[in-house]
Formats: structure tokens, C-alpha cells, sequence
């Protein structure tokens, strides 16, 4: 086979038999580009955190090899790794203790003293300390417990194209609200989403690549100012005494959120045209204001997006495709990691 | 129809507007390539869109806006830390894409399963080769490396490839 010529007939075979979608609005790309003049979202969040969790769990599934049987070391990834009643999911099993639990489970997370499991059959169940509290019946899409564990919330499918998002506070055992939400599946393609909920009971969830923002008793979901596809997590201003939930990320481990600040320690509202040069990074605990501290950019470097690669280091890009910095919360120090990314 | 055109006068520059509507099937067929996935192609084409926004009076001013587009393509992909679709949890009522639909006479597409099995830079060099056709000066000067990197570059990728169909023919 000659392998060049072939490489160039497939090519053609393939370039010319693609089904191409509909170019995108020229408009809607100028309206991304201009948000990333501001922040960009190049940087991904979380990368080494996720490839460092996957590298936790093959080794600890990897050491199950040639024992089915065998209760599995839990392989959660958080503090509590080795604390005894922390559930985990090790073939579509829910552990407690290292011991096995009836049923067959999709998925264990587990925060503060409380744990959810949705169950393959879309049922789910809320345990605290591993013990049962809480049944959720129904067909659910996806369940999530706030960062210290207090507030849980779940989409659960009500039709072909329906469902309904529901927050609740495990640990007052009493419902916070419950929201319609239009599960119309994409006209190419499946449906995404994603959820995520604060301690606050604040609920973000996304649906097709449209974040929305629910509190509870507080009127209708609002958009908030993610892009579509840039899955940074973000944070509750209430929980940081801030003014703009859009700007503040938090760490992979949620111990931290970051914002970026301009010369005078103030958060910039994002989608601002003339917002004002960004040249802090201002890093706090959530609810503790006396941890708040602010690492100064380099000079000229003026930020425009933040991002966490891993639960000390923060990477700064900077506007117009500029350099990439990174910045370590446990030094306050600020680097280069990647040079102009503009061509 | 490859992302490439040749230098053309400054009466033909085009508005942005005008470079999404005409090069949009180029540019997402080579990404396509690329990514060996729909879904990843339309997400590199469009990033590469608005990044060319954002660098717009130099693309409009570049001898070949193709060209510079294509460094901005090559370079996001090649930049692209984690693969488009995983880069945070998200969750599917349907099970994802698990392969690219290939058109038909997909059976008879050899090397491309095998294609899309190599590292992202030697794909880009195979791509940017035997695809846009453009020699190994042109390749070095997208993705900013030595033209003797993309020989070797090239080399090893060609050298994979002939392991792999020997390989499989020797199993068939």
C-alpha cells in the first residue's frame, strides 16, 4: 500500500462526504469574541485535578484486578478518603463502611456528613453518616450536594421534553423549591446538562449549553454570564460578600474562590466594555473574610480571565491572547506558563 | 475543498462576516480532520472563528488570511489541554458520540481509523501534509517548529501507520 497517496484519497473521501452544519451567526461570534477580550475561555478549569482523580481511581481500581470479590478502598478522591462511613461506588456498587449496599448504582458523591446516590434505575437516595435518610423516587437525570453537603439538588425527566429541578436542604429534611425546566433535546444531537448547587441552596444549571442561575423563592432562573462550553464553576457571592456571581471561580476543591480585581481591590463586572484594567486576582475562603488576600499581576499583564488548574495554583489570561500566567495562592507569585497563544 | 487560497489582492478583503459565510465548510472539514469528531470540529472551528476576530486586522491584513487562520487552527488544537468535549463533567441523556460517522465507503477507509489513533501533532502534520497539501516549510512555519521536526514528525507518523495495516493485515 502506498500509504502517502492513500492518506490522500481518504482525506478527499472523507472532506468531501462531510456533512457540514450551518456556518454559525457571524454575529453571535463577535459577541463571544468581544466577552473574550475580557475573559477568555481558552483556559480550562480543572484539568490536572480530574486527571489526577482519574490517576487515583485506576490505581485504586487497578489494584482490584484479580479480586472481584474484594471490598475496594474507597476511591474518593477528597479529605476523607480513608474515613470510615464515607460511601463510594466500585462497580456499580454503593459501599458503606467496605461493605456492600443492595442495588445497582451510576453514581456516589458525597460532601460534609451526607452522601446522594442516583441508582441506574434514575432512582436516588440522600444518606447521612451512610445511613438511609432520604428515598428520591423517579427518573433522575443528575444529583448534586453543595460544597459542605447542607443543600442537594436534582433534575428529575417529568416528559419527553420536561423536567424538574428541585433544591433541597438534607440537613432541615425540607424541600426549597422546585422549577419546570424545557428539556428539549438538541435538533442534532442528545441533550446536555450539567448542575451544580451552593451551600446557599443556589442552583446552576445548564441545558444544552445554557447556564442558568435559580435561587429559590427568589422569582425566575436569570442566564448567567458563562459562554456555552466553558464549564468553570462558579461560586456564590454570598458566600464571599461580592457583588457579582459571574467573576468568582472556585478552586477544584471548593476551599477557594478567585476573582479578578482591578488597581483598586474592586471586582469589574464582566461584560463591561470599558471595564477597567484587571491587575489582582483576590482569593478568599468562602464566609471567611479574614482570608481574603489578592496577588498583584505582573505589570502590563492586564487579566482577563480566571481559571483553576489545580487547588493552589491559578492561570491568569491575560486580554488579547496575551501571555498565560500562573499564579500559586500558597506563594502569591505570578508566572508566565504560556507564552502569547495569538498566532 | 482544503483551507488554503491563494494570496489575493487587498480589493478582495473580505469583512469578517463575509470570511464565516465563504470559509466556514473548509474550515470545519480540517477540523474535522483533526478531531476525527463532529462535535469537536464545530467546536475548534467556531474558537477558531472568534479568535480570528480577535486578531482581525491582522488576518485582513495578512498576505493569505487562510493561512493565518490555519496557524490559529493548528494552534488550538494543539493547545487544547484536555479533548473539547470532556473539558468539564457534563452529562448526556443519550449515549455520546462514540465515533465519527464516516460517509460512505467508510469500509474502505484503511488508514483513517488509525489516523485518528495518533498523537494531535503528528495528526496536524499528517493533515496539514497529505490534506491542505502544504509542504513541510509551510507546516513548520503554521506550527511554529523547525522544518526538520516536522520531517521526523511526519516520519514517525507514517511509520505508525504502516505498523498499524501491517498489523492488521497480519491479524486478518
Amino acid at each position: 500500500m502506498n500509504v502517502e497517496q492513500t492518506l490522500i484519497d481518504e482525506f478527499r473521501v472523507l472532506a468531501d462526504g462531510t456533512e457540514v452544519p450551518p456556518p454559525p451567526d457571524a454575529a453571535d461570534l463577535v459577541r463571544t469574541a468581544e466577552r473574550d477580550r475580557r475573559r477568555s475561555s481558552t483556559v480550562r478549569l480543572g484539568g490536572t485535578a480530574l486527571v489526577a482523580a482519574a490517576v487515583v481511581a485506576a490505581i485504586v481500581l487497578g489494584s482490584q484486578v484479580g479480586k472481584p470479590d474484594a471490598a475496594p478502598r474507597p476511591a474518593h478522591p477528597s479529605p476523607s478518603f480513608d474515613a470510615p462511613g464515607v460511601p463510594y461506588l466500585y462497580k456499580q456498587r454503593l459501599y458503606v463502611d467496605h461493605e456492600p449496599r443492595p442495588g445497582s448504582w451510576f453514581e456516589v458523591r458525597s460532601a460534609g456528613r451526607f452522601t446522594v446516590a442516583l441508582g441506574t434505575d434514575g432512582t436516588a437516595v440522600i444518606l447521612r453518616d451512610g445511613e438511609l435518610v432520604q428515598r428520591i423516587p423517579g427518573r433522575l437525570l443528575v444529583v448534586r450536594l453543595s460544597r459542605d453537603g447542607s443543600k442537594a439538588a436534582w433534575i428529575e425527566k417529568t416528559g419527553s421534553r420536561s423536567g424538574m429541578l428541585v433544591v433541597r436542604d438534607v440537613v432541615r429534611s425540607r424541600e426549597i423549591g422546585r422549577l419546570p425546566l424545557d428539556m428539549t433535546p438538541r435538533k442534532h444531537g442528545g441533550l446536555e446538562f450539567s448542575l451544580t448547587v451552593t451551600d446557599a441552596g443556589v442552583a446552576f444549571y445548564d441545558i444544552n449549553g445554557v447556564e442558568w442561575r435559580w435561587r429559590p423563592r427568589h422569582g425566575a432562573p436569570t442566564r448567567t454570564d458563562r459562554e456555552p462550553n466553558d464549564w468553570t464553576s462558579y461560586a456564590d457571592p454570598a458566600d464571599f460578600d461580592v457583588d457579582v456571581h459571574t467573576s468568582i471561580r472556585w478552586s477544584p476543591d471548593h476551599l477557594w474562590g478567585a476573582w479578578l480585581t482591578d488597581r483598586h481591590g474592586q471586582v469589574v463586572e464582566p461584560g463591561q466594555h470599558d471595564s477597567p484594567v484587571q491587575d489582582g486576582i483576590t482569593v478568599q475562603k468562602p464566609n471567611d473574610p479574614g482570608s481574603r488576600f489578592t496577588i498583584a499581576l505582573p505589570d502590563g499583564a492586564d487579566g482577563s480571565f480566571v481559571s483553576w488548574d489545580s487547588p493552589t495554583v491559578i492561570w491568569v489570561q491575560v486580554r488579547d491572547g496575551g501571555d498565560m500566567f500562573a499564579c500559586d495562592i500558597t506563594t502569591k507569585e505570578c508566572h508566565v506558563a504560556k507564552r502569547d497563544l495569538s498566532p | 475543498m482544503a483551507l488554503r487560497s491563494a494570496t489575493r489582492p487587498d480589493s478582495a478583503t473580505p469583512t469578517y462576516e463575509e470570511y464565516v459565510g465563504t470559509r466556514w465548510i473548509a474550515l470545519y472539514r480540517t477540523a474535522y480532520l483533526l478531531t476525527g469528531s463532529h462535535a469537536d470540529a464545530e467546536d475548534l472551528a467556531q474558537a477558531t472563528l472568534v479568535k480570528a476576530y480577535l486578531s482581525w486586522s491582522k488576518v485582513s491584513a495578512a498576505s493569505s488570511p487562510d493561512a493565518y487562520v490555519r496557524r490559529i487552527l493548528s494552534n488550538a488544537f494543539l493547545s487544547s489541554r484536555r479533548p473539547l468535549r470532556v473539558a468539564r463533567e457534563r452529562l448526556v441523556e443519550a449515549p455520546p458520540e462514540v465515533a465519527a460517522v464516516a460517509p460512505d465507503g467508510d469500509d474502505r477507509l484503511v488508514l483513517w481509523p488509525h489516523v485518528r489513533e495518533l498523537p494531535p501533532r503528528q495528526r496536524a502534520v499528517i493533515v496539514l501534509r497529505y490534506y491542505e497539501d502544504l509542504s513541510e516549510h509551510e507546516i513548520a512555519d503554521v506550527l511554529g517548529c523547525s522544518p526538520g521536526t516536522v520531517k521526523s514528525t511526519a516520519s514517525d507518523a507514517l511509520s505508525a501507520l504502516r505498523r498499524q495495516i501491517a498489523a492488521t493485515e497480519g491479524t486478518s
